[in-house]
């Protein structure tokens, strides 16, 4: 019964963006945001998605609830509430407004994604009043025991955002998701602009919200210790294709695309015994999405990168069971998980 | 809400009080008074009687009580009687002429803001929202033109229209035998027709610049990510559109209303002299020019009390869009 306990098949997902130059806006060429992206979500699992800035992760949480208008490719959506499956890339209006219902995002910025001039309670409830037939009393009952779960006061519900700090507008932000009882959460950066105690306490909430009401989560960070805390599965991206997608303690413990090893090798550490070691950083920036490398993307920053690697792209994969990964040599680089990093690390002579 | 208002009506009064100190020092300022020309007047006529009929003037006035009595008896003469004066210039009462010209100046004036504002708020928004298109570029270019053209030549350019092509009786405020008429159907209409040019021309200045103002506030705002949230909320665009990103962009509609009342009732002046229109605006310069210092303080006076009534309209109305306001 493993087919029905998918909420969100994503199939061959790509949204180009055009670049436009010239007194007649030609399009000169496109930046490829999202390449190319096939996954699949199951009930109440957490699916992070990793990878540096402009890799595309954003973009993708975007074209789900088409904020974003894809490219091509097909979104479905089968929740239990509806029978049928939901095509988002032929979807309606309508089906819009329902796929929209049913799928929630949870953005980054905390400060700027309230309205600044609606009450809390105006902010979280008014999703209600498009979408369900429910009195004054009734949104306040609905609003309040949200706010509550979510840590909020709920007489604190008729202030208004600017007299909030960054971590209670986010879980007003979450509060707000919540309200339609949405089967599928996007997060796109959602604890990244908090500091780092808040973010514990919001990963914690995110996870009891999971067991409470069995969300699907799309968690999407550009900090890997972070996704790991949430996610059962983790999918990494470059340059807006899947490097590599597989279970979090098999990413971690033996990735299989040099990409994911550089990102185990930039995670900072806390360890005292580390201090001075340095730590491998990649070298190099993204290179520039409108004009991607040929073959393999990665292969112009890959230390391991070989010949073949500049002219042929490496199609995704299954190397192990549930483990994918889009590099050539995925079987027999002898790629180091973070275990084997740190200690590593822990054995190289201290740098001054 | 209401203790806001109520807070705001109260800091009316002093204001009010200050502008008619104001208008006063206008109509004191002149040499002499208002009767100084008169009285000479009379005298070349060889009026024996100049110098008494002036004093029962003064008298009558209080002219030759000392400066703050004089502002009282003023003030106390608008507030209890509703007496503004006379006007030299036409020998007749100031409150006259008001109740004969204020109508129509009020009426030109309301329909121009309401046709600007039913023209340029859908357009402004809509060249926003379908922003690069065909509509967009050719309601900026009409937006530019309507900016650059000067209020009289498009009158006159109106009217030649008018007139050569549709038949249109054109100047003034309606055909020569309805003057004096009781109100009918076809006065009315009579009427309906002269005002069109007018209340185009005056609207279209003010027209362009709301277009292109509200364009680019809802632009700005489209791009914040709170409308984003409200579409990812599941929003209908029409929501967002009209509920989340139209509070902000309505902002500077909202509070230009201040200005835009006593402007639109002296702005029109150049138009009113065009299009012989029997407005405030015309009597306003001329009382200016003659030094009739009793009109010329009476409308300093009244449009200055509705730039504040205005100022108080636009700022309770930014309270019910962003009510934030009243708490701070």
């Amino acid at each position: 019964m493993a087919e029905t306990n998918t909420i969100l098949r994503v199939q061959g997902l790509k949204k180009y963006f055009p670049i436009q130059r010239g007194v007649f806006r030609r399009t000169v060429g496109h930046v490829h945001a999202v390449d190319d992206v096939s996954f699949e979500l199951t009930k109440g699992e957490t699916l992070g998605i990793v990878g540096e800035s402009g890799c595309g992760k954003t973009t993708l949480g975007r074209c789900i609830p088409r904020l974003v208008e894809p490219t091509d490719g097909e979104i479905t959506f089968s929740g239990d509430s509806v029978g049928g499956e939901l095509r988002v890339q032929s979807a309606d209006k309508e089906r819009i407004a329902d796929l929209r219902r049913r799928v929630q995002m949870i953005f980054q910025d905390p400060m700027a994604s309230l309205d600044p001039r609606m009450t809390i309670f105006e902010i979280v409830s008014e999703p209600l009043r498009y979408n369900a037939d429910l009195t004054q009393t009734e949104q306040r009952d609905r609003a309040a025991s949200l706010l509550e779960k979510t840590g909020i006061r709920s007489d604190y519900m008729d202030r208004y955002p600017h007299q909030f700090s960054g971590g209670q507008r986010q879980r007003i932000g979450i509060a707000r998701a919540l309200i339609l009882e949405p089967e599928v959460l996007i997060c796109d950066e959602a604890v990244s602009a908090l500091d780092v105690s808040v973010q514990a306490q919001i990963i914690k909430m995110f996870k009891q919200l999971q067991e409470e009401l069995s969300l699907s989560y799309l968690f999407i960070a550009h900090d890997l210790s972070v996704v790991e805390h949430v996610s059962h599965r983790i999918m990494v991206m470059y340059l807006g294709k899947i490097a590599e997608m597989a279970e979090s303690d098999a990413l971690f413990d033996r990735p299989r695309h040099p990409y994911t090893e550089s990102l185990l090798y930039s995670i900072p550490s806390a360890d005292p015994s580390l201090k001075g070691k340095k730590r491998r950083v990649l070298a190099g920036d993204v290179p520039n999405p409108a004009d991607p490398p040929s073959g393999c993307y990665f292969h112009t920053r890959c230390p391991y990168a070989q010949e073949i690697c500049k002219t042929t792209a490496p199609p995704l994969k299954e190397v192990a069971e549930g483990h994918h990964s889009a590099c050539h040599f995925a079987d027999t680089l002898p790629l180091k998980g973070y275990q084997q990093i740190i200690s590593e690390r822990r054995s190289e002579p201290a740098h001054e | 809400m209401w203790a806001y208002i109520v807070r705001r009506l109260i800091y009316l009064i002093p204001m009010v009080l200050l502008i008619s100190i104001v208008a006063f020092i206008v109509i004191e300022l002149p040499p002499g008074d208002i009767f100084t020309n008169e009285e000479l007047q009379l005298r070349r006529n060889g009026n024996p009687n100049a110098a008494r009929i002036v004093e029962a003037r003064r008298e009558i006035y209080g002219l030759n009580e000392p400066v703050i009595s004089r502002y009282f008896i003023w003030m106390g003469r608008i507030v209890f009687d509703w007496d503004f004066g006379i006007s030299v210039l036409s020998q007749r009462e100031v409150t006259e002429i008001l109740r004969e010209r204020l109508p129509t100046t009020l009426l030109i004036t309301a329909l121009s803001i309401i046709f600007t504002w039913v023209v340029a708020i859908p357009i402004g928004i809509y060249s926003a929202v379908k922003k690069y298109t065909v509509f967009d570029y050719s309601t900026t270019f009409v937006a530019f033109l309507g900016m650059a053209i000067p209020n009289f030549l498009l009158a006159l350019i109106l009217m030649l229209f008018a007139f050569n092509t549709l038949g249109w009786g054109i100047g003034g405020l309606m055909s020569q035998e309805f003057i004096g008429q009781p109100m009918s159907m076809a006065k009315f209409l009579d009427m309906a027709q002269h005002l069109v040019i007018p209340v185009i021309v005056v609207a279209m200045s003010s027209m362009a610049g709301l277009v292109r103002v509200l364009r680019g506030m809802v632009l700005d705002e489209m791009g914040k990510l709170y409308v984003l949230t409200a579409r990812a909320k599941g929003m209908p665009e029409r929501v967002v559109i009209w509920k989340h990103i139209l509070k902000i962009a309505m902002i500077p509609v909202i509070s230009t209303i201040g200005w835009i009342l006593p402007a639109l009732i002296s702005g029109e002046t150049i138009t009113a002299i065009v299009m012989n229109l029997p407005t405030i605006g015309q009597v306003f310069l001329r009382s200016l020019q003659a030094q009739d210092s009793y009109v010329s303080g009476a409308l300093i006076l009244i449009l200055s009390t509705l730039t504040i009534i205005g100022s108080l309209i636009s700022d309770i109305l930014l309270a019910v869009v962003d009510k934030r306001v009243v708490y701070s």
